[in-house]
């Protein structure tokens, strides 16, 4: 019974709201499986870079660090996302 | 293959089970040890925010990963390579470094129990109990689902053990110390629960990589592999071996052997794992691999329609080659789960922050911390921790294919792995490890649950009816009496849930559908001043209805499960729906937004204030 309901609700969505979305996003997965290397790996790299960069650069220090024990370089969270993010970039570039 | 798990609780030795009681007790005392620090709601919800760094992450990463995990991560990497690691690797480091940096400091500094009680803070009272219900509700689920399939798959199937014994075991150590410690006990017994994983995680990786021959002859011995094609025939008639391989070999397959398999879960004694040189056959040699993989999906079962009566009966479940099983990016294209527009987008940017960010199993842990700086690093310290996850869980399953490359079914490699390479001893310590991510997520789920259900959904139904807030003395009592009951509760309904595949689909289907609309509430939430009450309320309840159109719509992606897909434009369609309702709504109040958005830096003691004077 309920399950005859769901079906009748998906295939009544898939006849009204199906065509105009297909038409808006094939083209987008066409053009996504056009470009794969370099541009998968560009994508995965800048993502881990720019997090790095965003907190290293772009947060103020005494922000990040609020309430730290210290201000000595191993209670530097900015360190800290660096240092852990590095192996990642080797990984994706390697892989 | 059935066989070869039993041989592993067959070859149990003593020393082995003195291990898992030994653990079992120790884990019991040390939970229930920190009873006697809990006078209050404040200490059995948030571990009286006194909780370090290095406790909070290792907690994150024990509680996020279950003994199912090892697995179904190991099988995944069995059958579909590397790719499975980015859940672990860019499906949470930098999602983590955003929950930490921007979400941890904002629901740390507000005070609050629960992500539901921000967002209702945030936005309004609909928008908590909406999430709060939803978020109540999956976890209840997972509770049951989860110490079913720990008794069953896990501890019946590689153990022998009676499935209902071990469930109510687990119930009862469980829920023991999370009924008396809260948060604290859970965890200070998941530190040790993570040593534990880690321990037993490393000897099999070490051990598989010996057996192996190192690093690079395991990429040498996968990439070697020749491709194969599971398939099932439907019909009452046993089919031979032999016909399968000549059917096979008439149709121009090269066929290098054909073995009968067992069929989980059915009695159709006709499943075969055909092994071939090659995909090609004479008429596809010249073309690209993709379109000779699809035109040997479309092939195998033609010709092995003849043998069952006609193509409709024959399910090719795999059809597996191995040259992008070392390839951790695949192509948008591929007919593996993890396409990389998938993996970056749906799941870096949205999938990834929503969990780390919207979980209140994960940043619940973050709330009870001593300071700003420890509920932070705790976060990084998590994401750095589950880095090594995948060494220990995918590299073991890629291990498994290159010793035993003709296992059917891919969830079976750890469970071979532990029988044939560890020895006594370190097969009682591998246990240990299972059973540690198991209870680690059940008493982080369990006391989550009922951090949500006491004071986002019996705390607001209180304060509707009596008009009063929930006391710390009335909130300690409603806690530890929900925890009771959930864990019992969980416990009875864990064989129905179990087995009701449909139920537990239905769950998770409606869990997913909240992930990006909830992510570009939060973060529109926190980020920008200017997002209403009402722009929120129409991000997450029009986001959640374009999730349900795009998940009932075929063919709009590739993929046959495009749920990365769906993740990615329903966070965007409601990042925008959110925005353009807040620009046609009066902005909020100064006063109310006020500690609660970007770039308000104020130490806790003036946001606890301000929220103090909003509240009377």
């Amino acid at each position: 019974m309920m399950a005859d309901l769901f079906a009748t609700i998906s295939t009544g969505i898939d006849t009204v709201l199906g065509p105009p979305l297909r038409a808006f996003f094939q083209p987008i997965d066409h053009l996504l499986a056009m470009g794969y290397m370099p541009w998968a790996r560009i994508f995965a790299l800048g993502f881990f870079l720019g997090t790095m960069v965003w907190v290293f650069l772009g947060l103020r220090r005494e922000y990040v660090n609020l309430e730290a024990p210290s201000k000595k370089i191993w209670h530097d969270l900015r360190v800290w996302t660096v240092l852990a993010m590095l192996p990642h970039l080797i990984v994706y570039f390697y892989f | 293959m059935q066989e070869a798990i039993q041989g592993a609780t067959e070859s149990l030795a003593g020393i082995d089970i003195a291990i898992v009681v030994i653990y079992m007790v120790g884990v019991f005392a040390l939970g229930t040890f920190f009873g006697k620090y809990v006078k209050s709601a404040g200490d059995f919800f948030v571990a009286s925010r006194a909780l370090p760094f290095w406790a909070i992450g290792m907690s994150i990463v024990v509680s996020d990963i279950g003994a199912m995990d090892f697995v179904a991560v190991a099988g995944s990497a069995y059958t579909d390579g590397i790719a499975v690691a980015n859940f672990d690797w860019i499906g949470s480091m930098p999602a983590m470094v955003f929950a930490a940096l921007i979400f941890v400091p904002y629901f740390w500094r507000a005070g609050v129990y629960t992500i539901p009680e921000f967002l209702g803070r945030r936005y309004n009272q609909a928008v908590r109990v909406i999430h709060a219900a939803i978020w109540g509700v999956f976890m209840l689920t997972m509770l049951s689902l989860m110490l079913w399939v720990t008794g069953d798959h896990f501890s019946n199937t590689i153990l022998g053990w009676d499935p209902n014994t071990v469930v109510w075991l687990m119930v009862g150590i469980t829920g023991v110390y999370t009924f008396a410690g809260g948060l604290s006990a859970v965890v200070m017994v998941d530190v040790v629960q993570l040593i534990m994983m880690f321990v037993g995680g490393i000897a099999l990786l070490v051990l598989s990589l010996w057996e192996v021959g190192g690093p690079a002859e395991l990429q040498r011995k996968v990439a070697d592999l020749k491709p194969r094609a599971i398939v099932t025939l439907n019909t009452d008639q046993p089919v031979q071996a032999d016909a399968v391989a000549v059917a096979m070999g008439e149709a121009g397959f090269d066929v290098v052997k054909v073995i009968p398999v067992e069929n989980p879960g059915d009695d159709n004694p006709n499943r075969f794992l055909i092994r071939l040189a090659s995909i090609e056959i004479p008429q596809t040699q010249n073309e690209d691999i993709a379109r000779v993989r699809e035109k040997a999906r479309e092939l195998v079962p033609q010709v092995l329609g003849g043998l069952c009566g006609g193509e409709a009966n024959v399910d090719l479940s795999e059809l597996a080659t191995y040259e992008s099983h070392f390839t951790i990016l695949l192509p948008h294209d591929t007919d593996k789960p993890y396409p990389w527009t998938g993996i970056v987008f749906g799941l870096g940017i949205v999938l990834a922050i929503a969990y780390m960010s919207g979980n209140q199993v994960v940043v619940q842990r973050t709330l009870g911390a001593r300071s700003e700086w420890d509920a932070k690093g705790g976060m990084l310290f998590g994401g750095f921790l589950k880095s090594f996850i995948p060494l220990m869980v995918a590299v073991p399953g890629l291990c498994a294919l290159a010793l035993v490359p003709d296992l059917a079914d891919g969830e079976r490699a750890v469970p071979f792995m532990i029988r044939t390479l560890l020895p006594p001893g370190l097969r009682g310590l591998m246990f240990v490890a299972l059973f540690a991510a198991l209870m680690s997520s059940v008493d982080s789920t369990l006391n989550s649950a009922t951090t949500i259900w006491a004071n986002d959904l019996y705390g607001r139904l209180l304060r509707l009816i009596t008009g009063k807030p929930l006391t710390e003395r009335h909130g300690l009592i409603i806690g530890r009496v929900f925890t009771i009951v959930f864990i019992v509760l969980a416990g009875a309904l864990a064989k129905w849930v179990g087995q009701a595949e449909g139920l537990y689909v239905f769950i998770q289907t409606a869990l997913s559908m909240f992930q990006g609309p909830t992510l570009a509430i939060l973060l529109l939430g926190i980020l920008w001043r200017r997002a209403t009450r009402w722009g929120g309320l129409a991000g997450l309840v029009l986001g959640v209805m374009f999730t349900t159109v795009l998940n009932n719509v075929d063919n709009v992606f590739p993929s046959d499960d495009p749920f990365l897909f769906v993740a990615w434009w329903s966070f965007v369609f409601s990042l925008i729906v959110t925005v353009v309702v807040s620009l046609l709504t009066p902005p909020e109040p100064d006063e109310k937004v006020r500690g609660l958005v970007w770039g308000q830096v104020m130490k806790d003691g003036e946001v606890q204030r301000v929220l103090q004077e909003r509240v009377s």
